[in-house]
């Protein structure tokens, strides 16, 4: 039996297939209490489930809580829940008064599950019916059998709920995962159970209707204060603690900052750890350049370890290195509940930007991650995404979407946005994607396979159609995934075709001339081909003299490696394209022609062409080049 | 040029200077719909000769276009001949920095070319911005919405040249529905874009709307109007990169 607790009485909407039941309130204003029936307001619904709405004063009148004693106490009298294996309360999360906690009272519930999301507020509510409980329970009985997490796909979400749970002391009972099927389910006035298809969601509840038959574990209630809370759920999973002048650490603040700046301000997206990074300074100054840092450092950790992070990591620069403060020192003062790990990158002496990238990146798996962790299924690590790329979000929300289809989820980005304990659980993945095709990933790429044995997908994330298809089908394969993986790739395939085919009538037989360093654009050559343009001539600045990647088909284009711009000039001249498109875009070639640049660090998935090529048909359809370049004789005249 | 200004009507004007209207040896229109009934009254009743411009002065091309047509008006009268030249050397060092400016994002990015655009504004200012954005910038208009009810004569010479351009389709759609990635508007329709979580930098083209102090004047019309423009642009751009 379901009773619904909500003025609103639409808890039985959809076992009653859109039905909305009478009210026990609204039935008792029309009937005498000695002539009331239960059968007037109790209906069977799907699987036989019972409902009955208890209902309340319309909104904004009388009082809600005293419309639910009423009800119960008519239910009491008729015996409604005698037949019943399981009664089931649907009571409404906020709890501002004491009549509408009746429900969770111990003569009508038995355990008590909480359902929240991992937004700020859901967990404030769900505390607050912990609070609630508290008055009744105190300290010594157990009636909360856990959480029901709804997801949102927010930021951290997961991470955020569990923190919670940790700190109530309550385990997530179920994690509901955010799916269409519950709209469809709405749209249909059905509950997901009776619709076709839908198993993963399905699995969901009928492992929750297991647990709950199975000597259902119940524990005591431990609300959290206000305070605590906003620890439990905001807390500061690492802090950075670069040991050197303040001028350095400013430097590195700034190039954190900037991008988080102008993604907030004129984008608005809200990149938290890029506006305000856990990371300070020791400020080391004149004295302790003299006579030492170490005991600055030691003064920092103490106040870094008071806010009980995941994990301190304190990084030394040229200052420190060069006086000799051994920081490995510091690791002494971990504690059981914070590591603290000391990272020698002194720059003078170790390296540069990428350098430090891969020893503190070594470091944290050394340090954090658990070698022996069981593996779980069908999650994956991200390895090696470019931070300073502006696609590096986009890269990771195309990436994630593909591998949510195949029901496959992301255990740990090891450069990307990542909690201690997401760190600690690396190894619990069976497989790692190389995110970024770069030295700095490859190398830790390298160091993972050889001293981990960690395993990789032969490819990093793709560019373009058929590598997408390519790298789909190998992750479809090693997670058993392949008729997924199909899927997918008929459902990109025909919108990949409806996109080329809607840019061919305004591409269609307009001539190309590219100009590139030596990098692999097969997958743009062929969508440009496909969208009816033609290549007259690509030249690739090989300096080097390597082997030209460029394409896997050399023999279908005309490829030419050249070490000037003299010779695109002359071609250029000869061969009068429509468009002259570089990667390295130097001052446009005058000409009949349109100039345009293509981007360093591209969008990956199936469609990485396309936004490329709407955009020359945009160029094209306007056909301006701008009169702001016949201004630079101006400039000439006046300044050069 | 040596020309100064007697009233400007409706900006910051005192009772003195409406008093002194009609002694002004020329009425300059810059936003027909706002003026021209007051210039035809003015006319009639004082005799007053109006120059109504081709378009409003947005942008380097149009703020000369403005120059010799206020000079070569006066001139006509014989009633003073400006001297154009300084004015106009001003004017080309202007633009030389704007080269070197735009010429290094361009350079980089590729941009401000084939960048989409969407201005929302009366009629004058539509044309204006339009012809400023889409000519010298080589930007695609994406939507162009009108706030206000147009001067038919200022919404034909619209049409036209977003037909020489092919460019018709933008003046049929909602500011709303724009995906443009630059953004010409009222601070509030701004709101209401990023509320949606558009994707765009926004420009206000409006009274100020966003909560910005403003100490020291600006403008977006004329020589320092055109500059003010190519920097909101440039980076807004670099935003959006």
């Amino acid at each position: 039996m379901q009773i619904g607790c909500d003025p609103k009485h639409d808890s039985t909407r959809y076992l009653m297939h859109g039905v909305m039941i009478p009210t026990v309130l609204e039935y008792l204003r029309r009937v005498p209490a000695d002539q009331a029936q239960l059968s007037e307001v109790l209906r069977e619904g799907c699987f036989h489930i019972g409902c009955i709405e208890a209902g309340g004063p319309q909104p904004g009148v009388g009082c809600a809580g005293r419309g639910i004693i009423t009800a119960f106490e008519f239910l009491k009298k008729t015996g409604a829940k005698d037949p019943y294996e399981r009664i089931v309360y649907d009571v409404l999360g906020d709890v501002v008064c004491g009549r509408f906690a009746v429900p969770v009272r111990k003569e009508y519930a038995d355990a008590v599950f909480l359902v929240t999301s991992g937004e700020y507020m859901a967990l404030y509510a769900a505390n607050n019916i912990l609070r609630g409980i508290y008055n009744y329970d105190g300290e010594k009985d157990r009636r909360i059998a856990g959480i029901l997490y709804n997801e949102r796909r927010l930021p951290d979400e997961d991470e955020r709920v569990k923190r919670f749970a940790r700190a109530v002391g309550i385990p997530v009972a179920a994690r509901i995962p955010r799916s269409p099927a519950f709209a469809k389910a709405e749209e249909a006035n059905r509950t997901v159970m009776e619709l076709p298809g839908w198993d993963q969601e399905k699995s969901v509840f009928q492992a929750l209707a297991r647990h709950i038959d199975d000597n259902l574990m119940l524990y005591p209630v431990r609300p959290l204060s206000d305070d605590a809370l906003e620890q439990a759920v905001r807390v500061t999973d690492a802090i950075v603690i670069a040991h050197g002048p303040k001028a350095c650490a400013f430097y590195t603040w700034q190039l954190l900052t900037s991008s988080g700046r102008r993604n907030l301000f004129n984008r608005g997206a809200l990149m938290p750890s890029a506006i305000s990074p856990n990371y300070r300074s020791t400020d080391m100054g004149h004295s302790e350049a003299v006579l030492g840092g170490m005991g600055k450092l030691r003064g920092a950790v103490n106040e870094a370890l008071q806010q009980h992070p995941g994990v301190i990591l304190v990084i030394s620069s040229c200052v420190a290195g060069i006086i000799g403060d051994d920081i490995r020192a510091i690791e002494e003062m971990s504690t059981p509940e914070t590591p603290v790990i000391a990272v020698l990158a002194d720059g003078d002496i170790n390296g540069d930007y990428i350098t430090g990238t891969e020893m503190c990146t070594r470091l944290l798996v050394e340090k954090l991650a658990l070698p022996d962790i069981p593996l779980r299924e069908n999650c994956v690590n991200f390895i090696g995404e470019t931070g300073v790329s502006n696609n590096q979000e986009i890269n990771y929300q195309t990436i994630r979407s593909l591998l949510s289809r195949m029901g496959i989820t992301i255990n740990c980005r090891l450069s990307g946005d990542s909690t201690s304990d997401q760190i600690r659980g690396f190894f619990a993945a069976p497989l790692n994607l190389l995110a970024d095709d770069t030295p700095t990933g490859r190398n830790i790429r390298a160091w993972l396979q050889d001293t981990w044995h960690a395993r990789f997908a032969t490819h990093a994330f793709p560019i373009g159609f058929p590598a997408s298809c390519t790298w789909i089908r190998e992750i479809g394969s090693f997670f058993h995934r392949e008729q997924e993986a199909e899927i997918i790739i008929q459902e990109e395939q025909m919108a990949y075709d409806r996109a080329i085919s809607e840019l061919r009538s305004r591409l269609s037989r307009r001539k190309i001339l590219l100009t590139s360093v030596n990098v692999n654009l097969g997958w743009f050559l062929d969508a440009a081909t496909s969208a009816g343009m033609t290549f007259v001539w690509i030249g690739v600045l090989n300096y080097l003299k390597q082997d030209v990647v460029l394409t896997d088909r050399p023999s279908q284009y005309p490829v030419e490696s050249v070490s000037s711009w003299e010779q695109i000039e002359e071609n250029a001249q000869k061969l009068q394209p429509d468009l002259i498109l570089s990667n390295y875009t130097a001052a446009p070639v005058s000409g009949t022609w349109l100039t345009e640049s293509m981007p360093m660090t591209n969008e990956v998935g199936f469609g990485s062409a396309i936004p490329i090529l709407r955009r020359l048909a945009d160029r094209f359809s306007s056909g301006k080049e701008g009169n702001w370049n016949n201004d630079q004789k101006l400039f000439n005249q006046y300044y050069a | 040029m040596g020309i100064g200004i007697s009233c400007f009507l409706g900006s910051d004007c005192s009772l003195e200077d409406l008093a002194a209207l009609p002694n002004a040896d020329l009425n300059l229109l810059l936003v027909p719909e706002c003026g021209r009934r007051t210039a035809e009254y003015l006319k009639e009743h004082f005799g007053m000769d109006y120059l109504i411009l081709d378009r409003s002065p947005v942008g380097f091309d149009a703020a000369e276009e403005m120059i010799r047509a206020v000079a070569d008006k006066l001139a006509d009268r014989q009633i003073v001949k400006p001297d154009t030249q300084t004015v106009l050397e001003d004017c080309g060092r202007a633009r030389a920095l704007a080269w070197y400016h735009i010429n290094n994002i361009f350079q980089a990015y590729g941009k401000p070319n084939g960048t989409r655009y969407a201005v929302e504004a009366p009629a004058s200012w539509l044309y204006a911005f339009s012809r400023f954005f889409t000519e010298y910038l080589g930007m695609i208009p994406d939507c162009l919405s009108l706030s206000s009810a147009a001067d038919p004569e200022v919404l034909e010479r619209l049409r036209k040249f977003l037909a020489g351009h092919h460019m018709e389709q933008a003046l049929n759609r909602r500011i709303l529905d724009t995906d443009a990635e630059l953004v010409f508007s009222h601070a509030n329709t701004i709101a209401q874009l990023k509320a949606e979580n558009k994707t765009f930098y926004g420009i206000e083209i409006s009274l100020p709307g966003m909560g910005y102090t403003d100490i020291i004047p600006k403008t977006q019309i004329g020589i320092r109007g055109a500059l003010f423009l190519i920097e909101e642009v440039l980076n807004g751009l670099m935003n959006n990169l």
